[in-house]
């Protein structure tokens, strides 16, 4: 009887503990817009569905004055950070600024974005644990990135930062295990071809998964968490057929285009794809993109937790 | 005539297709700065007002017993560091700490420390990648910095007023700013720094949308700097400012703005941040000649030698050196523009003759000496920037450094500079001497190790030089060379790699002017490298670059050009057969040149695959002369008739060769080929398939000169052409035997021809029975 009191007592403490890591799932949410200013939906949201991360986009790096690159878009914060929740800032950096950036100069721009972020944790109130960077790297800029990341790591491991690196579908190949980073999210999302008239759903399409569904292998996985779509938007087209804008979710009504197709991430496809992909063994992170209650007040809380729980 | 126009259009579409792909960045002569009142980025600095002085005089009343050279050293070039130091105790050896620490001078001394912290926080703000908040530094805040400063109201008032305005003003709190400054007018009545406060107070009144009482505080300042960026008129700012301040010490950054606008943007373009229209540029040309001569101006050399650069922009440049005559300048920097506008007005005016060169001479040595001057006053960074550049587009990164090497470049290689002047002028090895100087000096001067390992093609050789630096600059790494820290010394090292070729020489300006010319002339200039006529000769070309390969190397290519393949042969048997390596045509240099081009196009898909690298390539420039030299003795002494008409077939093939895609490596140089684009490619399967034009010459510069038709090569490649044409007609006219004239139209893929006329022959029996090519003869 002592025995199983203190079982339940150490599993009771170990709930405690873990916070919102559920079955071993960190539950975390995208933060992707330019201004940090919730609304009491999203607040409520992340409380419901008892979301302890929350990847917040810091700033842009893009191309500057033609020949350096710079940060732009910064985040500005309306409101405070929740204490409850860790905050992981993540560096959006183009690919056009990735190919600016020469091999040899790597270290000089890690150190920049990483002193910034560190800048700005100190600046907004948050403990820094983990910096992502997040960038649609090509064959082109891939040496340049890892050699950025490699770089990057080395600097934020020193003042006990962990760095993470988002992945595209399209990025996973052997050459990624060599990427130097300390985790690894992949994005499960803007699989297809946005400005076909052909596809169905850009957002997520089991059909433009599949190809890549022999490169997730078990052991790829384990070391990677997943983000999955639960946004929409229209994508325009003119009368020709040519892609012309993409809608929000918000205007899909009001936009006069002359085909207009609706998207979003379906909860169908995803469960297509998670029934296919590696099941995840320990803990593991699931992201959903993004903090926005337009978007979220398409999903049922069932449906959120569904995919929390995959 | 069908050949005549392959050719030409090969190399058009060469041209084109290298425009497309564009080069690294590369600064023409051209485009280097001439009017310069300052030195480079000193108009980002505080205007030379005297305030520095003023600032160190009010100091030394407050601080007695104490030197202006402390106090300036102590002020002004102390770091945030020491002054955190002076706070512990250390008065790290200056004179003015020393009595501040022990007349324990407390306002002085955290004002200081904060003043630091100000210019350490205001520097890093004017980063993109700042984020706004302070410094690492243990406590300090400029929020906090600002507040105490404004409330400070005992000793040295005045300086924590100004501190404090200063740190509003950049936190962007304008409103609070602009109560300070009413708040403590008392404060600031009768201060040596209340200009620069109520210059602040006008900044903020201006942003918080007061633009006319902003305007209304500058004029009365004379800040026509400030005026300027406010007023669309800028001529009236100036005509403005001259009637109440005509010593106004904004003066010379506004008129450097002007200036540099002038020279780097065409006039009345709207899409410059700073309109100037003519009829402005007019009016400051009429006010800047009376201000030269206004007896009320201090300054007039600065105004008279800024109405001689308007003047010269103007195209009157006898007038401009009227305004320039027996000009002298109290400061340093001006005195030299002033002698450089005169060098460079004189370069475009005089008569090229003995006189003139003598006169030239002693400008060009005064102008070494001041490169050399300038060199000498680099901090360590830039110095240690220029030390490491090497390769194609190298200009980029150092140019508006040494504002003397920028004048001499644009002074004798700009268009219709000396080197054009001299050139025209029949005096062509002075003009390559010129041109010389103007691009190598600088390597010499600066000394720099790449370059010289370059040149010397030692691939994969590593050379250890020391290199002491005091700080934490990033490895600069130009184009093509590695550079390597080591972490214990000051040791550094460069390592040629295999992939990497001597970018620098066949890029720049010089070559250019040496592409175009004959090889008569570049010999003429060869002879006066090893005996020297006159003084000036010996002195242009101990500065210019006179390394034995390289003119060896260029010569005998251009005698190749014009087809003296004897003489080619004894001029490229002078360089060494590892110099190959240097040039960035060496790997284009393995196609067969004496073979006819059908035969590879037959025996391979596209000729520029890596299967036809099959030919051994090493002297290919003098194997190639001593051949073709061989093939003309023969073609004019052989006994026999179709031995001859053999060797003319031999000659006019390898000729089209040597001008075609093929082997152009023969007669030309290639500029842009940089390695790495290579591997570039391979990412983009679709859009770079079938794209060669990395391996191809005739691209930058003279992509850059943006006239395609004066490519130094074309002429030659016409006469080339029918010269290989009538070759081959005298070839066909001169064979005798059926069987041999049979060999011949095999030789040159004419198997139709052969059929119908030759089929009797060996060889044509032969080719009867060779289904693949009997099937080329039916096709045909």
């Amino acid at each position: 009887m002592k025995q199983s009191l203190l079982t339940i007592l150490l599993a009771a403490l170990l709930a405690a503990c873990s916070g919102g890591e559920e079955g071993g799932t960190v539950r975390a949410v995208y933060h992707w817009k330019t201004t940090y200013n919730p609304t009491q939906y999203e607040l409520q949201w992340l409380r419901d569905h008892r979301v302890t991360r929350l990847y917040l986009r810091v700033f842009d790096v893009d191309i500057y004055e033609e020949e350096d690159i710079a940060p732009i878009a910064t985040t500005r914060f309306r409101q405070l950070l929740p204490d409850s929740m860790e905050i992981v800032p993540v560096v959006y950096i183009t690919n056009e600024a990735m190919g600016r950036v020469y091999y040899w100069s790597t270290e000089k721009y890690a150190e920049k974005i990483a002193d910034r972020v560190i800048r700005m944790a100190e600046c907004n109130g948050f403990e820094l644990k983990e910096m992502q960077v997040d960038c649609d790297w090509s064959e082109r800029t891939e040496e340049t990135y890892y050699a950025l990341c490699e770089s990057l790591r080395k600097y934020l491991n020193e003042k006990g930062v962990r760095l993470s690196s988002t992945v595209r579908l399209h990025q996973v190949c052997d050459k990624l295990d060599e990427l130097e980073v300390d985790d690894k999210v992949l994005m499960l999302y803007n699989t297809g071809n946005l400005r076909s008239r052909e596809t169905r759903n850009s957002i997520l399409d089991y059909k433009d998964v599949e190809p890549y569904l022999s490169r997730l292998t078990a052991a790829r996985m384990a070391t990677m968490g997943v983000a999955w779509p639960v946004f929409g938007w229209g994508v325009a087209f003119d009368g020709e057929g040519r892609f012309s804008h993409l809608v929000t979710s918000a205007n899909l009504a009001s936009d006069s285009a002359a085909h207009l197709r609706e998207e979003w991430g379906e909860l169908g496809e995803m469960r297509r794809v998670w029934e296919k992909m590696p099941q995840a063994s320990g803990q593991h992170v699931v992201v959903l993109y993004h903090l926005d209650s337009l978007n979220l007040s398409k999903y049922s809380y069932d449906e959120i937790e569904e995919i929390y729980n995959r | 005539m069908k050949s005549k126009r392959y050719i030409i259009a090969s190399f058009l579409l060469v041209a084109l297709r290298a425009a497309a792909c564009g080069p690294g960045p590369f600064v023409l002569p051209d485009d280097c700065d001439l009017y310069r009142l300052m030195p480079y980025y000193a108009e980002l600095r505080e205007p030379a007002d005297g305030r520095v002085e003023a600032n160190c005089r009010a100091w030394m009343a407050a601080v007695p017993g104490v030197t202006q050279e402390a106090v300036r050293q102590a002020v002004y070039d102390f770091s945030l560091l020491d002054w955190q130091r002076v706070l512990r105790g250390d008065d790290r050896g200056n004179a003015f700490c020393r009595k501040l620490l022990l007349t324990r001078d407390v306002d002085a001394i955290r004002l200081l420390v904060w003043s630091k912290y100000y210019e350490q926080w205001s520097a890093a703000m004017r980063s993109p990648w700042y984020y706004g908040a302070g410094l690492d530094d243990g406590g300090l805040d400029i929020d906090r910095i600002a507040c105490l400063a404004a409330s400070h109201r005992g000793r040295y008032a005045d300086r924590y007023v100004l501190l404090a305005m200063k740190c509003l003003y950049r936190s962007g709190r304008s409103e609070e700013c602009v109560a300070l400054w009413k708040e403590a007018a008392e404060v600031m009545r009768g201060s040596h720094l209340r200009d620069q406060a109520e210059g602040y107070y006008a900044a903020c009144l201006n942003r918080m949308g007061r633009k006319k009482e902003a305007v209304e505080v500058y004029a009365r300042l004379g800040d026509a700097a400030s005026l300027q960026l406010l007023q669309d008129d800028k001529a009236a700012v100036f005509e403005q400012v001259m009637r109440s301040r005509p010593n106004s010490p904004f003066f010379p950054i506004a008129l450097q703005r002007v200036l540099f606008v002038v020279e780097n943007y065409s006039v009345d373009n709207r899409f410059t941040c700073y309109d100037l229209d003519k009829k402005q540029l007019q009016r400051l040309l009429k006010l800047a000649t009376s201000a030269g001569s206004d007896p009320r101006v201090k300054n007039q050399a600065m105004w008279r030698y800024t109405a001689a650069c308007l003047l010269d922009h103007e195209g009157r440049r006898s007038e401009a050196l009227s305004q320039l005559d027996g000009l002298t300048a109290e400061d340093d920097f001006l005195d030299a523009s002033i002698r450089i506008l005169r060098i460079y007005l004189h370069a475009r005016l005089d008569a090229i003759d003995d006189g003139y060169e003598q006169r030239l001479f002693a400008d060009l040595q005064w102008m070494d000496s001041r490169m050399q001057q300038e060199w000498d006053a680099l901090d360590s960074t830039t110095r240690y920037r220029f030390a490491h550049f090497c390769g194609f587009g190298h200009n980029y990164d150092i140019y508006r450094t040494i504002y003397s090497y920028d004048a001499l470049r644009r002074i004798v290689l700009s268009s219709g500079g000396l080197a054009d002047r001299f050139a025209q002028a029949g005096r062509t090895t002075r003009a390559i001497q010129l041109a010389n100087m103007a691009e190598n000096r600088i390597f010499q001067i600066s000394n720099n190790p790449a370059i010289e390992l370059y040149r010397s093609g030692s691939q994969g050789k590593t050379v250890y030089y020391s290199w002491t630096r005091d700080d934490e600059s990033t490895s600069y790494n130009g184009y093509g060379h590695s550079i390597v820290d080591t972490d214990t010394s000051l040791m550094e090292y460069y390592t040629v790699g295999e992939d990497l070729f001597n970018s620098h020489d066949f890029s720049n300006r010089l070559f250019v002017h040496i592409d175009r010319m004959d090889a008569d002339v570049l010999e003429d200039y060869w002879k006066s490298m090893e005996a020297p006529l006159g003084g000036m000769a010996g002195w242009l070309n101990e500065r210019g670059y006179t390394g034995t390969n390289y003119w060896c190397d260029i010569i005998g290519t251009h005698l190749l050009r014009e087809l003296r393949f004897a003489e080619a042969a004894e001029w490229l048997a002078k360089v060494d057969p590892a110099y190959q390596q240097c040039l960035n045509t060496r790997d284009w240099m393995n196609y067969d040149p004496f073979s006819y081009e059908k035969e590879l196009l037959k025996r391979f898909t596209m000729p520029f695959t890596h299967e036809v690298y099959v030919i051994g390539a090493a002297n290919y420039k003098l194997n190639y002369a001593r051949r073709m030299a061989k093939l003309e003795r023969k073609a004019q002494e052989a006994a026999n008739p179709d031995d001859r008409a053999d060797a003319l077939l031999t000659l006019s093939i390898a000729l089209r060769n040597a001008f075609s895609e093929r082997c152009w490596p023969l007669v030309a140089y290639g500029y842009t080929s940089y390695s790495g684009f290579e591997d570039d490619s391979k990412n983009y399967p679709t859009q770079w398939e079938g794209w060669y034009n990395y391996q191809t010459p005739f691209e930058d510069p003279y992509y850059l000169v943006g006239d395609m038709a004066s490519s130094a090569v074309a002429p030659y490649a016409v006469r080339a052409e029918q010269r290989a044409a009538e070759w081959r007609k005298q070839a066909f006219a001169t064979y005798q035997d059926r069987d041999r004239i049979a060999q011949a139209f095999r030789r040159t893929c004419q198997f139709s021809h052969l059929m119908h006329h030759y089929a009797d022959t060996p060889t044509g029996q032969e080719v009867a029975r060779r289904c693949d090519e009997w099937k080329d003869y039916i096709k045909q």
